[in-house]
């Protein structure tokens, strides 16, 4: 997967020099930016469906691919598809129109960090996907086991006021 | 073969305080451990965040050469079936780890007292066994364990048990749950008694502690006591540690003294060391299947002229009650337990059915992981998305309540661990239990209940449920029962094999009757005492003694 700006100079470079040696490399270029583009619309699904603007674009990456690998592909790409053509539906009202489960599973992959276990999955990843995991987020806590960096007994007094 | 002054099997908390004790005098120990050492916190931490189901040995797998039973509910999947083989009727569902500093890797670190009344209850309330030890005997020996520990408690708190020396370190504060609780229970009274929570003493140091909220399985900055600690300041003061250690067979020698240990490594090398003294802690299932098994294997009585080992398994069996609140009561803020309902621990009805101790689980229903099950139910039950989720989300989870009351079981010698015919794969067999509640038990759960309700309806409870199933506590006690009588118990009241004079076993196994507290804080106490004789035995005024705090009994 490459960022929009690598992507765009990747491009160019390679219009300048390679295309014309290479005259297949036009149709690789023009998938790679059609996946580009289906990411970004996935991100831009999950800001949807989980009400939080501000998404880890890592995780991102990976809560895709593991869609990809887990889902009929056909009905991910559907699903984005009628996103992309209905971006003023509400999340219920898309999960109407489209694969109910398919929707919540999004949801619950940012909610709750739950990667389908796969043993390629590295552990930091998967640590990761909890951390940053959005239930602890809409609650405004550190999520269990992380280190607050302030002691028990100072939050404890702050509760009381 | 080598040679020791005292050969410790199990390096969990009993094995690690007494090897340093005695590693401190300069006597040469050596303690084995049948599972790993992981001293790499950030490691641990990794592999609790990492795993999705976050049960209490996320951090810490089982290895099948030291299996050991996966936590869970009885009837769940992945339940304590696992390691132990089952004969019923009931299961038995508590948990354990095997690593270096055992149970205590993954404990809460919960540590009331028994009360006085809990070392006669035979005498007092005819039912049950009392101990050869009196809380007196005891009580100097709860001071020391608190102290290595490092206790946080309050002073100025009745437990119900006389104390001689303040707590080392200061309470932890409530948590803004047990707050509200007090706050809608004023006034409320149950069994005539009122209901409050008040703080529970825990080996969590409140000077560190940062409400992490993973006491269970793993404390982030390691304000949470485990027996690392003393594994490390035994290493330090001399004594050997080995990991990945499987004790297989105690050896009988000349009059009737245990002569040497043979021990299986990870690598299925076959090892023998010899000791003056021998102890055993093991823990309360797999010290009572080492024991059978060093019968079996030589033919020989092995500590068991009682046909006592592996007798009386007692757990603490647990009501557990949930709720969700009209409004948010905190949820979620705090370490996992702070307070506890501690009035109905003790009465006359103890002649008929136990009394129970009450915890207020600040952890949600997450327990011990994060609010996965109820945000699951938000998206799928309720069919929420987007803004209207993550609100619910903010909402919901911190109405939630949590109640466990652990109950006391009495010992049933049909409650039993023997040996299976299932092998791991260094060859030992799989504990085979036989396991049933009692009534007694039974009529404090069913008490508890009632319990339940009423605080459940002083907080306008949208939801609640006293759950059906009987919960583990995952306290395993009683198989190696201590007594002054040969015939109906393991070992004396200095832990002493009735057998076999240089064999020893702690642990709480060691539990003739097991009240309704947590067992950890007791069986250090025990240990440390234990560690004291066997200073004694060996020939020198343990540092114990001579520091003056103690009491000998």
């Amino acid at each position: 997967m490459y960022s929009r700006r690598s992507l765009i100079k990747r491009m160019i470079q390679c219009c300048a020099m390679g295309t014309l040696m290479y005259p297949g490399l036009n149709i690789v270029l023009a998938r790679e930016a059609k996946q580009v583009r289906k990411f970004e619309l996935f991100m831009d699904l999950s800001r949807h469906v989980t009400g939080f603007d501000d998404l880890n674009s890592e995780l991102g990456k990976h809560y895709y691919q593991d869609l990809i690998n887990h889902s009929d592909p056909g009905t991910l790409s559907e699903l984005l598809t009628v996103y992309s053509e209905n971006k003023d539906l509400t999340p219920a009202m898309l999960m109407l129109k489209t694969d109910q489960p398919l929707v919540q599973s999004v949801i619950q992959l940012w909610y709750s960090g739950w990667l389908t276990p796969v043993d390629h999955t590295p552990d930091h990843i998967k640590a990761m996907a909890y951390t940053e995991s959005l239930a602890w987020k809409a609650m405004g806590l550190v999520p269990r086991g992380v280190p607050k960096g302030q002691l028990w007994q100072a939050i404890a007094q702050q509760t009381l006021t | 073969m080598e040679q020791y002054d005292v050969v410790i099997v199990g390096a969990g908390i009993a094995g690690a305080l007494v090897a340093d004790v005695l590693a401190k005098k300069r006597f040469s120990v050596l303690a084995l451990d049948a599972g790993p050492e992981v001293q790499d916190r950030e490691k641990l931490l990794e592999r609790y965040y990492a795993d999705p189901s976050k049960h209490s040995d996320s951090p810490y797998p089982s290895n099948p050469k030291a299996p050991q039973p996966i936590p869970g509910v009885p009837g769940s999947p992945g339940g304590a079936a696992d390691h132990y083989v089952q004969t019923g009727p009931d299961k038995f569902s508590s948990s354990y780890l095997r690593q270096v500093g055992g149970t205590t890797r993954h404990w809460q670190g919960l540590t009331p007292r028994l009360m006085p009344v809990d070392f006669r209850i035979r005498s007092a309330y005819g039912a049950g066994v009392d101990w050869p030890l009196s809380y007196e005997d005891i009580e100097p020996w709860y001071v020391a364990a608190e102290r290595e520990l490092g206790v946080s408690g309050d002073n100025n708190i009745d437990y119900g048990s006389s104390r001689s020396a303040d707590f080392p370190y200061p309470a932890l504060s409530q948590s803004p749950l047990d707050r509200a609780l007090n706050q809608a229970l004023k006034g409320a009274i149950f069994e005539g008694l009122p209901i409050k929570a008040i703080p529970q003493s825990s080996a969590r140091d409140s000077r560190l502690c940062q409400a992490s909220g993973s006491c269970t399985p793993i404390c982030p900055v390691g304000a949470r006591y485990d027996a690392l600690t003393h594994v490390n300041r035994a290493r330090q003061n001399g004594a050997v540690i080995k990991e990945k250690s499987v004790v297989n067979r105690i050896v009988v020698g000349e009059n009737g003294r245990i002569s040497h240990i043979h021990y299986k490594t990870w690598d299925s090398v076959e090892h023998k060391v010899g000791g003056k003294y021998f102890m055993l802690s093991a823990n309360a299932i797999e010290t009572p299947k080492l024991l059978l098994m060093s019968a079996q294997a030589a033919n020989v009585n092995v500590a068991n002229s009682s046909d006592q080992v592996g007798r009386n398994l007692m757990d603490h069996p647990a009501q557990v009650g949930v709720a969700v609140a009209k409004k948010p009561l905190g949820a979620y803020l705090g370490p996992q337990v702070t307070s506890v309902f501690n009035a109905f621990q003790d009465g006359v009805f103890r002649k008929e059915r136990s009394g129970f101790l009450t915890y207020v689980f600040n952890s949600g229903f997450g327990y011990p992981g994060g609010p996965d099950n109820s945000v699951k139910r938000l998206i799928y039950e309720q069919g929420l998305s987007g803004k209207s989720l993550r609100q619910a989300v903010a909402d919901q989870p911190r109405r939630e309540l949590i109640l466990f009351s652990q109950t006391e079981m009495l010992g049933n010698p049909d409650n039993r661990v023997t040996l299976s015919k299932r092998l791991d794969a260094l060859g030992m067999p799989h504990p085979s239990v036989h396991f049933s509640y009692d009534d007694y038990s039974k009529a404090a759960l069913s008490k508890a209940q009632d319990l339940h309700q009423l605080v459940f309806d002083k907080v306008d409870a949208v939801f609640n449920l006293n759950v059906p199933e009987i919960f583990s506590a995952d306290h395993m006690m009683g198989t190696t029962r201590m007594g002054t009588d040969p015939k109906t118990s393991v070992v004396d009241a200095n832990l002493r094999s009735h057998d076999h004079d240089n064999l020893y076993i702690a642990g709480s196994g060691v539990f003739p009757s097991v009240g309704t507290a947590n067992p950890t804080l007791t069986l250090a106490a025990l240990s440390l005492r234990l560690a004291d004789h066997l200073a004694d035995k060996l020939g020198g005024t343990s540092l114990i003694q001579k520091s003056g705090l103690y009491r000998k009994p």
